[in-house]
């Protein structure tokens, strides 16, 4: 049903459209670099992809899961030193160009731009895991894991959407803060916080563990908005 | 206020083109899975893409892939071919069936298949409407679009509208193509874009070293984005370019009754990728020639155009006062978002700033038709230095100055778009400061128009700050301070001069290009005029093939204007309203010492906000504009260690939307997630492209890059993407 659709799809996505909308639309900039991080992450999917290809599609056991997250987060967190450089280069960039021109480009504009790279983030793993099989809702069917008969496999997606979304758009922030403060501690603190909720989701393989899991993961992406909103308050307040 | 940080506009060009595109790809997407949701695809719907074969479904895989190869092959040979016979046309001037053929082409997708999609869409959603709000309604549509497009000038954000529109339908139907012959066929196009617009020989370029040489707008559809940074669009010649063959080119193989324009593919065939020109700058002819980049007519292939941002930007200036009056409301709405330092002239460039800026922008779209002469010194120099001359003229000039001023904006548009539509334009690159010429004439002109007129943008002058690095600047003004003072007589009395001199030179074609210009209030007739204008002072023989240049577009919409005779010879039809000049005294002796300061404008001064120092080199925060540095003073050159820029406005050929978005239609008869990985890919081949464009400066083929990562994505996200993705999101394991 249509209503389906798109109540799922204001849910899981209607608080990331409004930040897109509020923040990150404002500067051509930001879009572009959220547009670009969200290729970046898409390349890593499809790589991540390519490597379990041949072991597709593993019995819908915790096991093989388990593993197959495991895996995958690493080579996100890999890849997210990789963003870390990149936006080290293109801060250097920047900072000559406005040296150059005389513009500002201080503190607040460097948040940005890590805000843009974990949006590109979140917003690619929403869309590929969630949006792109919403559309099946505009028909006459849904679909239900038997383990979790009380929420719908697409409302999951969405409280996944919902939640991921703020945990990896904080989560980049906070890396990017850890890198640029040389604080491994917290590099690392941001790993171990993309493995716990990724491995919360193998909740979801007991039988009703996703009343359970959803929730918390929700909880856990608005803790880790609002840690981030803490930092950034207390480095602009430094900075100022 | 704080210092405006480096994000606030970086970028801003590059957004310009992406939304649109995405627009179009949005709206494919939701209209294939609306109507077409099974995927179903049909082998007569593009009749041309299916000749040599049908594609069965239950036909080998190797029959399959031979038959798509032999039909992409005949599709991408029929696009040439069309090329061909638009170049031959072209060649022996018949503008009129070019303009009316593709006029009817736009009218058929406005009108016909729109309507019978529109009519699809309301069975699917299970609305209704009558048929004779339906007819109403199509049909004013359609008119305005056809209209729009080609013959006349409308809003920018119209206009772009209508070619997205018309991207939208053609792409639709190209998704009707059955799928292997779709996906080779899009492997084709993108390497005969590469062909097409790189390499030497052939009939797209044949037909843009034409367009270049005779500095006739080639009919094309372009999209260009509106320019960054607020500046004003200029109407300008810019929007003949839009028509174009794009229009057709989409449609082209269509054999429905709609029918697509056939131009279809020749639209592609259009694009143009004119190598850049070196256009000697009229004033700096010292100078040495600056490259130029040009415009090439997108057509379908799509070349993004480089357009000059300095050039462009300065060109609004005068343009702006132009502008204003002639198209005061459609105009308001660009130009106040930026005006000040936006306005193009802000561009950059401005280097050379102050003067040589505007004079360059001015001769920016004058100059597509002008500069691409090759021989072109003297056209170019008249061109550019077109205000200049004026200036020198005296005040007779001044008036023609005036009516250049129009022109400018309309030039800038031009040279914004870059090549909007027609033929390749030259952009000129910046031209320095030291190109400016004081403007003894400026206080004889007595109006402060003039020397409004003449400077880009003086202190107060929206378009431009003089010499200083566009980014700070902002003029405070907006563009209505920049109505020209116009002596309407004496433009009338100039003009009549110029008339008779150019008819003399130019023939019945000037003159039915003046009895055009003289049609009104639009900029696009002061245009035509600008150039006679100019070409009066300047030599009228060179300036005849630019003249001729708009005169295709106002030929052939000239039919409307209809009058030979030209009409030219009461002010009235100058079409140029005598407007308060918006400078008070201040800033017309500070323009006129900027104007004079040639190489003591202080280039390299900050904008008076910015605190930083003053920009090195000219590299421009905004990304405006092209190399020439301000500091440099007269020399910059273009690539001075400046970071590579982009043109304020990017122009896409409408062949590149058509074409990626049917690839994204096409991925859309799969599934979604194919559709969003294909559209993450186009954006990023998009993006690598205009990386290209500010690296090269010239035109490019923006088909390769996407199309190559579009078709890769989709294939890998079907391949691997899927079964991966798929399993852990109905297991409810999310990473």
């Amino acid at each position: 049903m249509p209503i389906d659709f798109f109540g799922l799809f204001f849910l899981g996505l209607g608080p990331g459209i409004a930040f897109f909308i509020v923040l990150i639309a404002r500067k051509s900039f930001l879009v572009l670099l959220a547009l670009f991080s969200a290729f970046l992450w898409l390349v890593v999917l499809l790589f991540i992809s390519a490597i379990f290809r041949a072991f597709v599609p593993l019995s819908s056991t915790i096991g093989p899961y388990t593993g197959m997250l495991a895996a995958s987060v690493f080579i996100e967190e890999a890849v997210r030193f990789g963003t870390w450089w990149l936006h080290r280069v293109t801060l250097n960039t920047l900072d000559n160009m406005a040296r150059a021109s005389g513009h500002r480009f201080g503190l607040l504009d460097k948040l940005y731009m890590a805000v843009a790279w974990g949006y590109g983030h979140g917003a690619c793993h929403a869309v590929f895991f969630f949006l792109s099989l919403l559309p099946l809702t505009t028909g006459d069917g849904t679909l239900y894991v038997g383990t979790c008969p009380q929420m719908s496999v697409f409302l999951v997606g969405a409280l996944y959407s919902l939640a991921f979304g703020m945990i990896l758009t904080s989560l980049t922030v906070i890396a990017f803060d850890g890198y640029m403060s040389r604080s491994y501690l917290v590099v690392a603190a941001v790993a171990l916080l993309h493995w716990g909720a990724a491995f919360l989701t193998l909740l979801n393989f007991q039988q009703d563990g996703c009343l359970v899991a959803m929730p918390v993961l929700v909880a856990l992406g608005l803790l880790l908005t609002g840690y981030t909103v803490a930092l950034c308050w207390k480095k602009g307040k430094v900075a100022r | 206020m704080a210092t405006p940080s480096l994000l606030d506009d970086l970028g801003e060009e590059v957004t310009g083109i992406v939304a649109p595109v995405s627009l179009c790809m949005a709206v494919t997407v939701l209209l294939v899975r609306l109507l077409n949701p099974e995927g179903i695809s049909s082998s007569n719907t593009v009749l041309i893409a299916s000749i040599a074969y049908q594609e069965q479904s239950s036909d080998s895989s190797g029959k399959k892939f031979g038959g798509a190869l032999l039909n992409a092959l005949i599709f991408v040979a029929v696009v040439a071919g069309m090329t061909v016979v638009l170049f031959l046309l072209f060649k022996y001037k018949c503008y009129k069936f070019i303009f009316a053929y593709m006029g009817f082409a736009v009218f058929n997708i406005f009108f016909f298949i729109t309507g019978a999609l529109f009519i699809q869409v309301m069975q699917v959603i299970d609305l209704h409407i009558d048929a004779f709000s339906l007819a109403y309604g199509l049909f004013n549509f359609s008119i305005v679009g056809t209209l729009g497009l080609l013959f006349m000038p409308i809003p920018l954000l119209s206009k772009q509208v209508y070619l997205i529109w018309v991207g939208i339908i053609v792409a639709y139907i190209f998704t009707f193509i059955p799928e292997w012959t779709a996906w080779v066929i899009l492997c084709f196009m993108a390497l005969y874009d590469i062909v097409a617009v790189l390499v030497p020989g052939g009939p797209l370029k044949a037909l843009v070293e034409l367009a270049i040489e005779r500095q006739q707008e080639l009919p094309a559809l372009i999209y260009e984005a509106r320019p960054a940074g607020g500046r004003p669009y200029v109407r300008g010649w810019g929007n003949r370019g839009q028509r174009g063959e794009d229009g057709p080119e989409g449609a082209g193989p269509e054999g429905g009754p709609p029918g697509g324009p056939p131009g279809g593919p020749d639209a592609n065939g259009a694009v143009m990728a004119a190598p850049p020109n070196m256009v000697p700058s009229p004033h700096n002819n010292s100078r040495g020639p600056r490259p130029v980049a040009e415009a090439s007519s997108p057509a379908a292939g799509g070349s993004l155009e480089m357009r000059q941002p300095t050039t462009r930007a300065m060109a609004q200036a005068p343009g702006q006062a132009a502008a204003a009056a002639a198209a005061a409301g459609s105009f308001d709405p660009y130009e106040a978002p930026g005006s000040p330092g936006g306005s193009g002239a802000g561009r950059r460039r401005a280097a050379g700033a102050s003067g040589g800026g505007w004079v360059q922008a001015a001769t920016t779209r004058v100059a597509p038709a002008v500069g691409a002469a090759g021989g072109g010194g003297g056209v170019d120099s008249e061109t550019q230095v077109l205000p200049m001359r004026l200036s020198t003229a005296g005040a007779a000039d001044a008036a023609m100055e005036e009516q250049w001023q129009q022109q400018p904006q309309r030039l800038r548009q031009r040279s914004q778009g870059g090549g909007a539509g027609p033929g390749p334009r030259p952009v000129a690159e910046g031209r320095e400061q030291g190109d400016w010429q004081p403007l003894p004439a400026a206080p004889e002109a007595g109006a402060a128009g003039a020397a409004l007129r003449v400077r880009p943008g003086g202190p107060g002058g929206p378009p431009e700050p003089l010499g200083a690095a566009d980014s700070g600047r902002s003029s405070p003004r907006s563009h209505t301070s920049m109505e020209p003072l116009l002596n309407q007589r004496a433009a009338a009395a100039v003009l009549d001069r110029d008339l008779r001199d150019f008819d003399g030179a130019a023939g019945t074609s000037s003159r039915g290009r003046f009895s055009n210009s003289s049609a009104g209030p639009q900029g696009r007739e002061m245009r035509s005029l600008q150039p006679s204008a100019g070409a009066a002072p300047a030599g009228k023989g060179a300036l005849d093939p630019f003249l001729r240049g708009p005169s295709s577009g106002l030929a052939a919409a000239g039919g409307a204007a209809g009058g030979e005779p030209a009409r030219l010879t009461s002010p009235g039809t100058m079409g140029v309203r005598a407007v308060a000049p918006a400078f008070d005294a201040e800033r017309l002796a500070e323009a006129v010492r900027r104007n004079t300061l040639d190489g003591e404008l202080p280039a390299s001064t900050p904008p008076p906000q910015l605190a930083g120092a003053p920009p090195p080199d000219g590299h421009h925060p905004h990304h405006r504009g092209h190399g020439h540095h301000d500091g440099a003073g007269p020399q910059s050159d273009a690539d001075g260690g400046e970071l590579p820029d982009l043109p304020d406005s990017i122009k896409l050929g409408l062949g590149d939307f058509i074409f990626y978005s049917m690839l994204v239609g096409r991925a859309a008869m799969y599934d979604f997630m194919t559709v969003f990985a294909a559209y993450l890919a186009i954006i990023a081949g998009l993006g690598l492209t205009l990386l290209c464009l500010a690296v090269f400066q010239k035109a490019l083929p923006a088909l390769p890059f996407s199309i190559a990562l579009g078709v890769a994505f989709y294939f890998l996200t079907r391949l691997t993407l899927e079964p991966f993705l798929v399993p852990l999101a109905t297991n409810l394991a999310f990473f």
